[in-house]
C-alpha cells in the first residue's frame, strides 16, 4: 500500500472518529438540554400537584372556616412559585426554540388565572376562585404536556436549540430563490425561444408564488417567536410580492432580475443574522476560551500521532463549546483541512529531507 | 256619520284640536330623542334646554322631567333641581317620590330647614304603608339622619305591628358603617321573628367577626338570647367554629335542640367539618355522640356518619404519623395510593365493636339502593381503614346483591378488583383491570398500570403509557399523575443500565409490598437498592421512601440518618435538605439545627421550586423564637 493510499485510509477513520465525536456530542447536548426541560417539568408539576391540592381543599372547605383565610396566602405562594419557574422558563428560551411562545403564553394564563383566584380567596369567595384554580391547573397541565412534546421534538430533530430547523428550511427556500434568480438571468440574456419563454416566465412567476407561500408557512410557524425578525421576513415578501406583479404586468426583466437579487441577499442576511445571534446566546453558557499553542505543535514535528490527536481532541473542544450544526460543519471543515495541510506539509518534509 | 248636534265648525275645531295634540306629541316625541341624543354624546347643556323647552310646553311630559332632575341631581346642580321639581310637583302634588326628591336637592342645597319641613309634612301626610315608611327610612339613611330613622322605625313597628321591620335595612346600614353592636342587636331581631333567615344572618355576624374586636361583643349578645332562641346557640356555635374554638362549639351544638332529623343533619355536617378542618379528635367524638344520641333510620346518612368516622380515625392516625409540611410521598398522585404504614391503634377501640353493631343492623334490613350503599361504605372501611380485605370482599358482595344502581355497582366492580391489588394477586388483578383497545382513562386504567408495574412489566407501563398519553387531556383528573409517573420512568429507568433497569423493579416491587401493608418486606427490597444498588438511578428516590417510611414507624434516628445520606445526591439535595430540616424541626424539635438546614438549602439551591416556602417558613420560625 502506498503513503498516498495510507493518508486516504487514515483520513477516512479519523473523518469516522470525528463523526462518531460529533455523534456522541450531539447526543450529550441533547441529553444536558432534555435534563433542563426536565427540571423544568417537574417544578411545573410540583406547582400543579400543589395547586390541585388547595382547589380540592377550597371545594370543601365550610364556609365559616378558620382557616379560610389561609387560602389566599397559600395562592400567593403558589404564585411565586410559578414566578421562579416562568423564570426558568425565559431563561432556557434564550437557549433553544424549543421553548415557544405557546408555553409562554400557557405560563401567563396560569400566572393570571392565580391572580384572579387570590383575589376572590382573599373576598373569601371560594366558589368562584375554584373556576380559576381550575383554568390555572390546565393551563399548567397543558404547560407540561407542551414541554413534553417539545422534548420529544428536540430528540427526533437531534438538535437542542431549534435555530438549526429554522435555518436548515431558510437556506432550502434560498436555494430555490437562486434557481429561479438563474433562470430569470437566462430570460434576461434571450436564452429562449419566443414560445418556449412564456412557458418559461409561466414557471417562474408559480415558483416565485411557491416560495411565497413556503415563506408564508415558516413564518407562520415561527410566529412570536422573538429571535426570528419578523421586519426582515416581511420585507422578503414584500420584495417576493413585487416580483410576482412585475412578472405578471410583463415589467422590465431587470428591475425583476434586481428585485430577485435583492430578496435572495436579504434571505442570506436573515441566515446571518440569526445564526450569529445564536452564537451570542450560546456564549453566554459556554466556557471561557483559553488561548491553545497550537502553532507550536505544529511546528515541533515531534510525534505526528500525537500531533494528531492534539488536533483533533482541539476539534471536540471547539465542537463541544454549543455551536450550531452549521459552525459546527465549518469547524470540522477547518480542522480537517488543518490535518490535510499538515499531511501535505510532512510529505514535503519528507521528500526534502530524502 | 256626524253627530247633527256638533255644528260642523266645532268638528273642524275638534279635528284640528286632535291633529294638534298628536302634532304636538310627535313633536315632543322627536326632540326628547334629540335631547337622550345629545345627553348620550356629552352635550348635556343642550340637552337641558331641550328638555326644559318639552315641559314647557307639556309640563306633564315625564320622560324629560326624569332625564332633567336626574342631570340636576348627579351634577349637583340643586337650585335648578328645586325649581324644576317644584314646577312639577305644582301640578302633581301626589308625587311622593319628587317631594321627597326635593327634600333631597335642598338637604344637598345646605338647606337643611326646608328639607326637614317636607320630611315632617310626609310622615304627617303619607305614612301610610310599609312602601311609603319604607321610602322616608332610605331617604333618612342616605342622609345620615340616624335618630330619625331609628324613631321612624319605632313608629313602623308599632303601627305595623311588625316588631323585625327593617331589621334588614338598619343592620345593614349600621355594618356598613361598622357600628357592629347595633347590627348585631337587628340580626338577633330578626332571626327572633324569622327563623328563616339563620343562614343569612349567621353569615352576616360571622362576617361582622372578621374585626377581631368585635368577638367579645357577639358571644355576650348571643349569650343573651341562648336561653330562649336555639337559633341564637346555632350562630353561637358557628362562631365559635369560625373562631377555631371546636370545643365550644361542640359543647354549643349539644344544647341545640330541633327536631331529630335536622340535629342529625346538623351533627353529621358538623363532624365532617371537623374532619375538614383536620379537628380529628372532636370530629370523631362528634360522630360518635350522632351515632349515640339519635336514632338514625336513613341508611344513607348512617352510612355516610360511619364512612366519615372512620376516615377521621385514618386522617388521624396518618397525621400523628407523618408530621412533615413540604415533604411527603407523591401526595395525591393516583399511582402511589395513600396507605397508613405501621398499626392502627383504633383496631382495639370502640370504632370496630360501631362498625360490628351497624353490621348486624344492616342484615336484617331489606335489600334496596340505600342498604346498598351502606354496605358499599362498609367494604370502603373495612378495605381501606381497618384493612379488612376479606371483609370488605364481603361486604361489597353484599352491597352487589342489594339492588345498586349502574354507577355504583361499577363502583364496585372496581373495588373488588382492588382488593386483589391488595391481596397480591396481581396476575387476576392484570387480568381483572385489562382494557379493551378502546378504553377511557379512569380509575381502572390507573389500576392496570400500577399492576403492571408491581409486576416489574415496565416496558409495557411504557407502551401503555405512551398510548394513554396521546388520549388524556389537561383537564383530566389523573393528567398531572401520569406526567408525574412519567417522569419517574423517564429519569430512573428508560436511559438507564441493566443495573438501573433492575433496581427501579425492585422499587415497584417495594412499593406492592406496601400497598398489601408488608412493611418489612417492602424495607427489605428498599434496603437491597440502598445497598446493593447505590449506582442505580433509583437510588436517591428508595433512600428518601425509607426515610419517610421508618419516620412513619417513629424510628426517627433511622430515618434522619438515611436522610443525611441523600443530601450527597445533588438532584436531589434541595429535597434531602428540606427533609433533614422537617425531621429536626418536627421529630426532634430541634429549631436551631433544623434552620441550619432550611439555611444551607437556600444558599445552596437558589432555583429550587421550594425557595419560596421555605423561606416563608424559616421567617415564621425566626418570628416565633422572637
Amino acid at each position: 500500500m502506498d503513503a498516498s493510499s495510507l493518508a486516504i485510509e487514515s483520513l477516512s477513520s479519523m473523518g469516522e472518529d470525528i463523526d462518531k465525536a460529533l455523534d456522541k456530542f450531539q447526543k450529550q447536548s441533547i441529553q444536558k438540554m432534555a435534563s433542563k426541560f426536565q427540571i423544568l417539568l417537574n417544578d411545573i408539576i410540583v406547582i400543579s400537584k400543589s395547586q390541585e391540592s388547595l382547589l380540592e381543599y377550597s371545594k370543601i372547605i365550610p364556609r365559616n372556616s378558620s382557616r379560610l383565610s389561609e387560602l389566599a396566602n397559600e395562592q400567593q405562594l403558589l404564585q411565586d412559585q410559578l414566578k421562579l419557574t416562568m423564570k426558568k422558563g425565559f431563561d432556557l428560551s434564550k437557549e433553544t426554540f424549543f421553548i415557544t411562545p405557546e408555553i409562554g403564553k400557557e405560563f401567563g394564563l396560569a400566572f393570571a388565572q392565580m391572580n384572579s383566584s387570590k383575589s376572590k380567596l382573599f373576598e373569601r369567595n371560594t366558589l368562584s376562585s375554584v373556576q380559576n384554580q381550575e383554568k390555572a391547573m390546565n393551563a399548567l397541565n397543558e404547560t407540561a404536556r407542551k414541554i413534553i412534546e417539545n422534548i420529544k421534538k428536540m430528540r427526533e430533530s437531534e438538535t437542542t436549540s431549534g435555530y438549526e430547523e429554522f435555518l436548515e428550511r431558510m437556506k432550502a427556500i434560498s436555494e430555490k430563490q437562486s434557481s429561479i434568480n438563474g433562470q430569470s438571468m437566462d430570460l434576461s440574456l434571450g436564452q429562449f425561444l419566443a414560445q418556449k419563454r412564456d412557458g418559461v416566465i409561466g414557471s417562474v412567476l408559480n415558483q416565485q408564488n411557491g416560495i411565497k407561500k413556503s415563506l408564508q408557512q415558516l413564518m407562520k410557524e415561527f410566529e412570536n417567536n422573538p429571535n426570528i425578525s419578523k421586519e426582515s421576513l416581511n420585507g422578503i415578501l414584500k420584495e417576493i410580492d413585487e416580483v410576482i406583479k412585475n412578472i405578471e404586468q410583463g415589467n422590465s426583466k431587470q428591475t425583476i432580475i434586481s428585485r430577485q437579487k435583492k430578496i435572495l441577499s436579504r434571505m442570506i442576511d436573515s441566515q446571518k443574522s440569526l445564526t450569529i445571534r445564536g452564537e451570542k446566546e450560546k456564549e453566554r453558557t459556554s466556557i471561557t476560551a483559553q488561548q491553545k499553542e497550537y502553532d507550536e505543535i505544529m511546528k515541533s514535528n515531534t510525534n505526528n500521532d500525537q500531533t494528531n490527536l492534539i488536533i483533533i481532541d482541539a476539534m471536540n473542544e471547539a465542537l463541544s463549546s454549543g455551536f450550531s450544526i452549521e459552525y459546527q460543519k465549518m469547524i470540522r471543515r477547518y480542522f480537517n483541512s488543518m490535518l490535510t495541510t499538515k499531511l501535505i506539509i510532512d510529505e514535503k518534509d519528507d521528500k526534502s529531507n530524502d | 256619520m256626524i253627530n247633527p248636534m256638533i255644528k260642523p265648525q266645532n268638528t273642524v275645531i275638534w279635528i284640528a284640536s286632535i291633529f294638534c295634540i298628536v302634532l304636538g306629541q310627535d313633536r315632543n316625541y322627536n326632540n326628547f330623542q334629540e335631547g337622550l341624543s345629545l345627553e348620550r354624546s356629552g352635550k348635556i347643556e343642550e340637552a337641558i334646554i331641550i328638555y326644559k323647552e318639552i315641559l314647557n310646553n307639556a309640563p306633564d311630559h315625564q320622560p324629560s322631567f326624569f332625564q332633567l332632575k336626574n342631570i340636576y341631581y348627579n351634577r349637583s346642580k340643586n337650585k335648578d333641581g328645586i325649581e324644576v321639581v317644584s314646577k312639577w310637583l305644582a301640578n302633581k302634588s301626589t308625587d311622593l317620590q319628587s317631594m321627597l326628591l326635593l327634600s333631597e336637592f335642598y338637604f344637598r342645597d345646605s338647606n337643611e330647614r326646608e328639607a326637614r319641613k317636607i320630611w315632617a309634612q310626609f310622615e304627617k301626610d303619607h305614612l301610610s304603608s310599609k312602601s311609603t315608611y319604607r321610602m322616608l327610612f332610605h331617604t333618612y339613611a342616605k342622609y345620615n339622619q340616624v335618630k330619625e330613622m331609628e324613631r321612624l322605625v319605632k313608629i313602623s313597628r308599632d303601627k305595623l305591628n311588625e316588631p323585625y321591620l327593617f331589621s334588614i335595612d338598619l343592620a345593614n346600614y349600621f355594618q356598613a358603617r361598622q357600628t357592629f353592636s347595633k347590627a348585631v342587636d337587628e340580626y338577633i331581631l330578626l332571626i327572633t321573628y324569622q327563623k328563616q333567615y339563620l343562614q343569612f344572618v349567621t353569615d352576616r355576624i360571622l362576617l361582622i367577626s372578621d374585626d377581631k374586636t368585635t368577638h367579645e361583643m357577639i358571644v355576650s349578645k348571643l349569650n343573651n338570647f341562648t336561653s330562649n332562641l336555639n337559633e341564637s346557640r346555632s350562630i353561637l356555635a358557628a362562631f365559635y367554629f369560625k373562631t377555631g374554638n371546636y370545643e365550644l362549639s361542640f359543647e354549643e351544638n349539644k344544647k341545640i335542640v330541633t327536631s331529630n332529623i335536622n340535629d342529625i343533619k346538623r351533627w353529621e355536617d358538623f363532624a365532617t367539618n371537623l374532619r375538614k378542618e383536620k379537628e380529628y379528635d372532636i370530629s370523631i367524638r362528634s360522630y360518635h355522640y350522632l351515632l349515640q344520641n339519635f336514632n338514625v333510620n336513613d341508611p344513607k346518612i348512617l352510612g355516610d356518619a360511619l364512612l366519615g368516622l372512620g376516615f377521621a380515625y385514618e386522617d388521624q392516625i396518618s397525621e400523628n404519623q407523618n408530621k412533615l409540611k413540604f415533604t411527603s410521598w407523591y401526595a395525591d398522585n393516583i399511582f402511589f395510593p395513600k396507605k397508613i404504614i405501621g398499626s392502627k391503634s383504633f383496631k382495639e377501640n370502640s370504632f370496630l365493636n360501631t362498625i360490628e353493631h351497624y353490621q348486624s343492623v344492616l342484615t336484617l334490613l331489606p335489600s334496596s339502593h340505600t342498604t346498598a350503599i351502606v354496605h358499599y361504605k362498609l367494604g370502603e372501611i373495612q378495605a381501606n381503614v381497618l384493612d379488612d380485605y376479606d371483609g370488605a370482599l364481603f361486604s361489597y358482595e353484599a352491597a352487589k346483591k342489594s339492588s345498586p344502581n349502574e354507577n355504583l355497582k361499577k363502583e364496585i366492580n372496581l373495588k373488588i378488583g382492588k382488593l386483589l391489588m391488595n391481596a397480591g394477586k396481581l396476575n387476576e388483578s392484570l387480568d381483572y383491570f385489562h382494557p379493551g383497545k378502546k378504553y377511557y382513562i379512569n380509575d381502572r386504567t390507573v389500576n392496570f398500570i400500577n399492576s403492571m408495574l408491581y409486576q416489574g412489566q415496565i416496558n409495557n407501563t411504557i407502551s401503555f403509557l405512551d398510548t394513554t398519553f396521546m388520549k388524556i387531556e389537561p383537564d383530566n383528573i389523573y393528567f398531572n399523575d401520569f406526567i408525574e409517573l412519567k417522569g419517574i420512568i423517564d429519569n430512573f429507568y428508560s436511559n438507564g443500565t441493566a443495573d438501573d433497569k433492575y433496581a427501579f423493579t425492585l422499587f415497584f416491587k417495594s412499593e406492592n409490598f406496601i400497598n398489601q401493608n408488608k412493611i418489612n418486606e417492602a424495607i427489605n427490597t428498599l434496603q437491597m437498592i440502598t445497598s446493593d444498588h447505590e449506582s442505580a438511578l433509583i437510588y436517591p428516590l428508595a433512600l428518601k421512601r425509607l426515610s419517610l417510611i421508618f419516620l412513619a414507624l417513629n424510628e426517627k434516628d433511622k430515618a434522619k440518618k438515611i436522610a443525611t445520606q441523600l443530601i450527597d445526591n445533588i438532584d436531589f439535595k434541595d429535597q434531602a435538605l428540606i427533609l433533614n430540616g422537617e425531621i429536626e424541626e418536627y421529630y426532634f424539635d430541634n429549631t436551631d439545627t433544623a434552620l441550619q438546614y432550611y439555611k444551607e438549602f437556600l444558599r445552596e439551591c437558589e432555583d429550587s421550586i421550594f425557595l419560596e416556602p421555605i423561606r416563608l417558613h424559616i421567617r415564621q420560625i425566626s418570628e416565633k423564637n422572637i
